[in-house]
């Protein structure tokens, strides 16, 4: 063995600590005595809480509501859409008003700018409150001038159409933040895809290029199993083996060929080599799903078989 | 960029039974089984700061203190709020005595999540 390698390494000086936190999280839960009792570290081992911690839950109603009630709350056009509503459906009851004290609107069909104006402006005017609607009609000018569209005349279904409008535009705006903050908590997630990820493992590069859409796809996707849990994962992985080894059968019967340029085999042996790696590490996990089913079906068995002779 | 799940077709209830799998083999003791099976999920999808920060957490267990960091800090690259991550991350460096572990503990300790007790504990402890 060269020792060299060892004492070369430039993490050397990691391994008595790292010895002593393996020591120091194994033994600690087996309740022996350790280093670890003496110190004041906690005992919780680092899985603890893992499966919790990772479990996507699905997102609730009111997770949804809540973000999509902060995004609309940062959205400068829906705020300003809002405050536009808000102030509509207060002037909204001064037409009431004015239309219930004078009947203007109601003998007409309409509030004209003049109405208005003689019965903010006439000092005998009976009713203080039909007054008041109209001198806050006449403050809120803007407003006015956008209803009655440069003729100075208001219907009573100007109102209501007007209001409606922007409740419809208020409520397709959140229906859209809603949609939008529904897709992003929707996994499967790929919200990262975008940026490389740092320390992502080789198999792990292979896999993003063999997803890639396009023609650099290492492989043909395979047929897709809609079947839910475990036994739609199993056969869509079992496709997916399937896939990459006729991919790589392929790739193998072109390397295979003496006529090949140097640089298509170069390109070619790449793409074997990372379709080896992908087969290598799926098959893997396979295998061990596999094996943990079949353990849990012995289980199962052997329980059934207990049931039975404690019967007897 | 297309994931290879969604490539080939894996649902999210589908890699959520997969991830289930690999936590009862980490419960039964079958430590590498679970190493196993969660690097297969990040050939699925290397993006899910959730599975490496698993990982992360069985190497941890193991005491692969050198793979468990790296997993971490992959977890955190992709996902600062991997909560997780950040209360092992900062477990390891502050019994290391590196005090960045501090602000680790620190923010997993705000993020509601299965781990967040243990981090206000160990905040508390290594705070003093």
């Amino acid at each position: 063995m060269d020792i060299s390698s060892i004492t070369n390494r430039t993490d050397i000086t990691e391994l008595p600590q790292a010895t002593n936190e393996g020591q120091r999280i194994n033994l600690g839960t087996e309740n022996t005595t350790t280093e670890s009792d003496h110190s004041p570290l906690p005992s919780n081992s680092p899985t603890d809480g893992a499966r919790d911690a990772t479990a996507n839950h699905p997102p609730t109603h009111d997770d949804i509501e809540r973000m999509t009630a902060d995004r609309l709350n940062n959205d400068p056009e829906y705020r300003d859409l809002q405050q536009k509503y808000d102030n509509w459906k207060g002037l909204e009851s001064d037409f009431a008003i004015i239309d219930h004290y004078t009947g203007v609107i109601t003998d007409d069909g309409v509030l004209t700018l003049e109405n208005l104006r003689a019965i903010a402006n006439d000092p005998f005017f009976p009713n203080p409150e039909a007054k008041a609607a109209a001198q806050r009609l006449l403050n809120n000018m803007p407003i006015w001038n956008e209803l009655a569209k440069g003729d100075n005349r208001v219907g009573t279904h100007d109102v209501t159409d007007f209001i409606a409008n922007m409740k419809n535009q208020l409520k397709a705006m959140k229906d859209d933040t809603r949609a939008a903050v529904t897709a992003e908590l929707t996994p499967p997630s790929a919200s990262a895809a975008a940026s490389a990820v740092p320390g992502a493992s080789a198999a792990a590069g292979a896999a993003a290029s063999a997803g890639s859409t396009g023609s650099e796809a290492l492989f043909q996707a395979p047929p897709l199993s809609t079947k839910p849990g475990m036994e739609g994962a199993v056969e869509n992985i079992g496709n997916t083996l399937t896939a990459i080894g006729n991919a790589t059968s392929d790739l193998a019967a072109q390397l295979a060929n003496p006529d090949l340029k140097p640089e298509d085999r170069q390109k070619l042996q790449a793409k074997y080599n990372e379709l080896q790696q992908l087969q290598s590490m799926l098959t893997a996990m396979y295998t061990q799903i596999q094996e943990a089913i079949a353990n849990l079906m012995k289980m199962y068995s052997d329980v059934a078989k207990n049931s039975i002779q404690n019967m007897r | 960029m297309t994931t290879l799940a969604q490539y080939i077709g894996i649902t999210t209830d589908q890699q959520q039974a997969i991830t289930s799998q690999a936590f009862d083999l980490l419960e039964a003791g079958e430590l590498d089984g679970a190493v196993v099976i969660f690097n297969g999920l990040l050939v699925l999808n290397p993006f899910d700061a959730a599975i490496h920060a698993a990982l992360g957490s069985v190497f941890h267990q193991q005491g692969k203190l050198t793979e468990a960091l790296a997993a971490y800090d992959t977890a955190l690259s992709i996902d600062g709020n991997t909560a997780l991550a950040r209360v092992n991350r900062g477990e390891l460096r502050c019994k290391r005595g590196d005090l960045g572990g501090i602000d680790d503990l620190r923010i997993a300790a705000r993020i509601p999540s299965a781990v967040q007790g243990r981090a206000q504990g160990a905040l508390r402890l290594y705070s003093r």
